[in-house]
């Protein structure tokens, strides 16, 4: 089962073998992690949309066209995930505000949370270096457009075209916006 | 790094070549222990509900009710769907005369807000049915099934079904005022596998159909 290809792994599961999907899990687990941890994340976070990502692969498992490479796939369904978290995040966040204003207006607020406190539960720290946290945060702090390019052309070493495909823009705009992108984060590196 | 990028970044100098490589090397986060697990544990439930056929709670309902079931099975494809969820809505709105589960409304709001247009109107409804139920103070009596109800109203909320926000914020400053923790989407879908679990072989379709949509993820 190891050292069989993504495609052949996928077909399997999506013949209803858990075992192999099992093996595209344990393949993908930390990729999936890191790509969602370079958006800003964090390892909690990361850690829920790589599972969330996983689970929508395993639903999609016969949507999937051997012909495609199923990285391409994966870091497809993986960009939908995070629009998805960055639209319930905003919902939330505005429902807060809007909770916080209502609070502010009501009697009873004694009992209400104080500004700026929030319902997320407190989150464990990242349980990795300093180094990594440092290109983490370099990573993050890029114009999206431009972080994606880095991500999906550097960390995850795809082909321009392949990039052009999961971002929905030409080859030549990958391949502009990658020399920016990475001038731009040697810059913010060299200034950490 | 993959021949092309290399080369273009040989090309374009400023040290981006070296620096990219640099990036590459930089250590990555690994994923807790028991990550793989639990997803395949929940990839494993996801595959046993595919199997749970409406047809299999009929055996032990009553022969007109089976009657009733296998037609269900005709158009559900075995599997439990919002489109049949939907087709045992009452006209109030709610999905069950069982009092044996009071949870069923949560779990039905739930599953028809994941599904979006097609059951937009069934979600009005449903919704109106849970409003109705709601206390003056924003509560439904208990902890759990307010916060239950409150995270359904969040997530029609959130599907756009603006009449579930007032509710909703209610529903929020009972909790808060009360103490109550708001119930986070693994556990809702917990719960909902857990009724499911208690539910067992009941022949109701509504209450069978809206547990086993809400405890997927």
């Amino acid at each position: 089962m190891n050292d069989l290809p993504d495609a052949t792994l996928m077909a399997m599961a999506a013949d209803g073998d858990d075992s192999a999907f099992a093996e595209i899990v344990s393949r993908y687990q930390d990729v999936l992690l890191n790509f969602f941890m370079r958006k800003g994340v964090s390892y909690a976070d990361g850690q829920d949309l790589a599972q969330k990502t996983l689970l929508r692969l395993w639903r999609y498992r016969k949507r999937y066209e051997p012909t495609a490479k199923f990285t391409t796939f994966m870091f497809l369904v993986a960009g939908q995930v995070a629009i998805d978290f960055v639209r319930a995040e905003n919902r939330r966040r505005g429902l807060q505000e809007e909770l916080q204003r209502t609070a502010e207006e009501n009697t009873f607020t004694g009992r209400m949370s104080s500004p700026g406190e929030t319902t997320v539960a407190c989150r464990p720290p990242a349980p990795d270096g300093e180094a990594e946290e440092r290109v983490r945060q370099t990573v993050a702090s890029l114009p999206p457009a431009m972080r994606d390019v880095v991500e999906l052309g550097v960390f995850q070493d795809l082909p321009y075209a392949d990039v052009a495909e999961i971002l929905g823009i030409p080859s030549g705009t990958v391949k502009s916006r990658m020399f920016n992108a990475l001038r731009k984060l040697k810059e913010l590196m060299d200034e950490r | 790094m993959n021949d092309e990028l290399e080369r273009d970044l040989t090309a374009a100098g400023g040290g981006l070549l070296p620096f990219a490589e640099s990036l590459r090397r930089a250590p990555a986060a690994h994923a807790a222990p028991g990550f793989a697990e639990n997803v395949m544990a929940k990839v494993r439930r996801r595959k046993r509900l595919t199997w749970l056929r409406p047809v299999a709670f009929a055996a032990a309902a009553s022969a007109a009710a089976a009657v009733a079931l296998t037609a269900v099975v005709d158009t559900s494809a075995g599997k439990p769907s919002e489109e049949v969820l939907m087709a045992h809505q009452r006209a109030d709105g709610s999905f069950t005369a069982s009092s044996a589960s009071p949870h069923v409304q949560a779990f039905a709001v739930s599953a028809l807000a994941r599904k979006g247009k097609p059951a937009f109107h069934a979600l009005q409804l449903a919704v109106n049915a849970l409003i109705r139920s709601q206390g003056a103070d924003g509560g439904w009596g208990s902890a759990g099934l307010s916060a239950r109800n409150v995270a359904a109203l969040s997530a029609a909320n959130a599907a756009g079904l603006s009449l579930a926000r007032p509710a909703y914020l209610r529903g929020l400053r009972y909790l808060r005022t009360h103490g109550i923790a708001e119930m986070s989407a693994a556990d809702f879908s917990r719960e909902a596998k857990d009724a499911l679990a208690r539910i067992g072989t009941s022949p109701d379709v509504g209450l069978m159909h809206s547990a086993a949509l809400a405890s997927r993820l």
